[in-house]
């Protein structure tokens, strides 16, 4: 069993230390967005990377549309990846969607984590009266049609990084089989629930010291979001970010592990 | 005016030429910065002086900029063929974008795809129909499949079941043994047997004073008894004959390829082993009468001689065989 969820989840252990950071990948992507934030912290933490059943190279055939149909699906894989390690008192770092897995995580279980980093989070993505989550419905429809379109170029982009795993020639060779033909269907729902999943509600429950890093120039998610974030969650910390876009941590790596020492020294 | 490579006189610069070119330039700085910009693309997105890649972008095309566009810059420097939906004059316009990254900044080309675009958007509806067509013909597979495994399933219980009744039709509810309806088939396959020179006996056999039995033990003993008796007639006869019950306490055992004299011989032994039985309820003996086939016996001349032979058997003093050597 827990062999089974180390390899459905492409689970990677890193570098030493005493204390354990799990860090989540956002939509669209892989483990492999951390790179180069965890080489960072590798040489004293304990440093797990995994991707998501569905994304990067898990076990796409564990993907069930029942299962991944909301945000649950996705909090259970992380619970299970931890629990597959034994992991308690861990610190997360979430991208994204990743810090509302995260979130739903500490909720159900408030023991499993000791602090909680968020990496541009929203609650909500879409506009509703009196509340700007960016994006309305048509926006969406958008988005997935181009992530249609662009499915044949977007997975080539993936092969090469495949291929370039040195210690893992097998992968290439079953590169192939890893881009089955439901990967555009699971990006599709992937995303569809990514922007139509409403956690504001959830936002009060999380009792685990959390850190929202905002960059000040989000293209996904406003700057408002933060605050709002922020202002639900008791005793949480805000950081705007000098960082522009959704990504600081491929775009300033410096910057995002920065902050995320400057947390944990807290 | 410059010299062209050609040295053509009137000929512009390389960098005139792309300000103008048939396709859209752009150079973004890591943070995605606008540093340069052809007229060309100013023209088509009608953006004024942008400042930002996402200023020439609608909302849709940025959330998937930031989420496909530099996870793959910074990993492989070059984006190729990126379809994404940029703002025009007329509102938005599909474009193809083309980068390399190259000392840190991003060197963009963009083609405006209106007509291919329009191609694209059939082609995903058709795939889409397709697709939908696709997983309602799977649907209604698995549904077929279910159905006619059902069916199967059915059908082998039906089977299950027409095997249990033909068994029930052919079995004495009381003792378990095979009733009077079996035994008469039987004897209708047999009497061909036998007609074709197939040596054949029956015997019937009658529990002796059996009206003692219920009378004293009542019918529930009486039961219980006929039930042993079958089961004893079970052990001893074997595989060498066919047990039935006849009715009340007579049974009749139709013996293949057994002549006159080993039937008699053989209802002698059965005599034995009821004598010397170890009763559960109440020890009983048993008389009998042994016919073999002769030639022009019906069923009912057949039988009705073994009963004479019975009758002479408890005339005898019971407990014994009778049959004619």
């Amino acid at each position: 069993m827990k062999m089974d969820i180390l390899k459905r989840n492409n689970v990677r252990v890193t570098g030493q230390g005493e204390k354990t950071l799990v860090f989540g990948h956002g939509f669209g992507c892989d483990q492999q967005v951390w790179n180069n934030t965890i080489m960072e912290f590798q040489a004293n933490y304990r440093v797990v990377t995994f991707d998501y059943v569905g994304s990067g190279n898990s076990d796409k055939s564990a993907y069930s549309q029942e299962r991944y149909r909301t945000l649950d699906g996705y909090k259970q894989d992380l619970l299970e990846v931890c629990a597959a390690l034994e992991l308690e008192g861990l610190i997360f770092v979430g991208h994204s969607v990743s810090s509302m897995i995260g979130l739903l995580a500490t909720i159900e279980q408030p023991e499993l984590m000791e602090k909680m980093i968020m990496i541009g989070p929203s609650p909500y993505y879409m506009n509703e009266p009196g509340y700007n989550g960016g994006f309305e419905r048509s926006d969406i429809d958008e988005l997935l049609d181009m992530m249609e379109i662009n499915y044949k170029e977007w997975a080539k982009y993936l092969a090469p990084v495949v291929m370039l795993n040195e210690e893992r020639p097998q992968l290439a060779e079953n590169f192939e089989e890893i881009l089955c033909s439901n990967d555009p269907m699971i990006a599709r729902q992937f995303a569809e629930v990514t922007f139509t999943s409403d956690l504001r509600d959830q936002l009060d429950k999380v009792t685990v010291p959390t850190l929202i890093l905002q960059p000040k120039f989000d293209a996904i998610v406003p700057l408002e979001i933060g605050t709002y974030i922020h202002e639900k969650i008791a005793g949480s910390k805000l950081v705007i970010m000098e960082a522009v876009g959704h990504n600081p941590h491929l775009s300033d790596v410096e910057e995002t592990v920065a902050c995320i020492k400057g947390y944990l020294a807290e | 005016m410059h010299q062209g490579v050609l040295g053509r006189v009137g000929v512009r610069t390389m960098e005139q030429q792309l300000d103008r070119a048939p396709c859209g330039y752009l150079v973004l700085d890591g943070d995605l910065r606008i540093v340069e910009i052809n007229s060309t693309l100013r023209n088509l997105t009608g953006v004024e002086n942008p400042q930002h890649i996402h200023e020439l972008q609608t909302i849709a095309s940025r959330m998937y900029f930031q989420t496909y566009f530099t996870p793959s810059i910074k990993m492989h420097g070059t984006v190729n063929e990126m379809f994404l939906t940029l703002k025009s004059t007329t509102g938005s316009m599909p474009a193809l974008m083309n980068v390399v990254e190259r000392d840190g900044f991003y060197e963009c080309a963009v083609i405006q795809m209106s007509v291919r675009g329009e191609y694209e958007k059939e082609l995903l509806l058709a795939k889409r129909t397709a697709e939908k067509i696709n997983s309602e013909t799977a649907d209604a597979y698995e549904k077929l499949q279910t159905l006619m495994n059902e069916v199967e399933n059915k059908q082998q219980e039906l089977l299950a079941l027409n095997l249990e009744l033909q068994q029930l039709a052919i079995t004495d509810s009381l003792t378990g043994s095979k009733n009077r309806r079996y035994l008469e088939e039987r004897l209708t396959h047999f009497l061909v047997q036998a007609e074709k020179g197939r040596e054949v006996t029956v015997l019937i056999l009658d529990i002796d004073h059996f009206k003692r039995v219920n009378d004293t033990h009542g019918h529930h003993i009486g039961d219980a008894v006929l039930k042993e008796l079958a089961r004893r007639l079970e052990e001893v006869v074997g595989s060498t004959g066919i047990v039935t019950r006849f009715g009340g306490e007579e049974f009749v055992i139709i013996m293949p390829d057994v002549g006159a004299k080993e039937g008699l011989a053989k209802g002698n032994a059965i005599c034995k082993y009821m004598e010397s039985a170890n009763w559960i309820n109440v020890p009983v003996t048993v008389s009998i009468g042994v016919a073999v086939y002769m030639p022009g016996d019906e069923i009912s001349s057949w039988l009705s001689r073994a009963d004479s032979y019975l009758y002479k058997a408890k005339a005898g003093g019971r407990n014994c065989a009778y049959g004619l050597i």
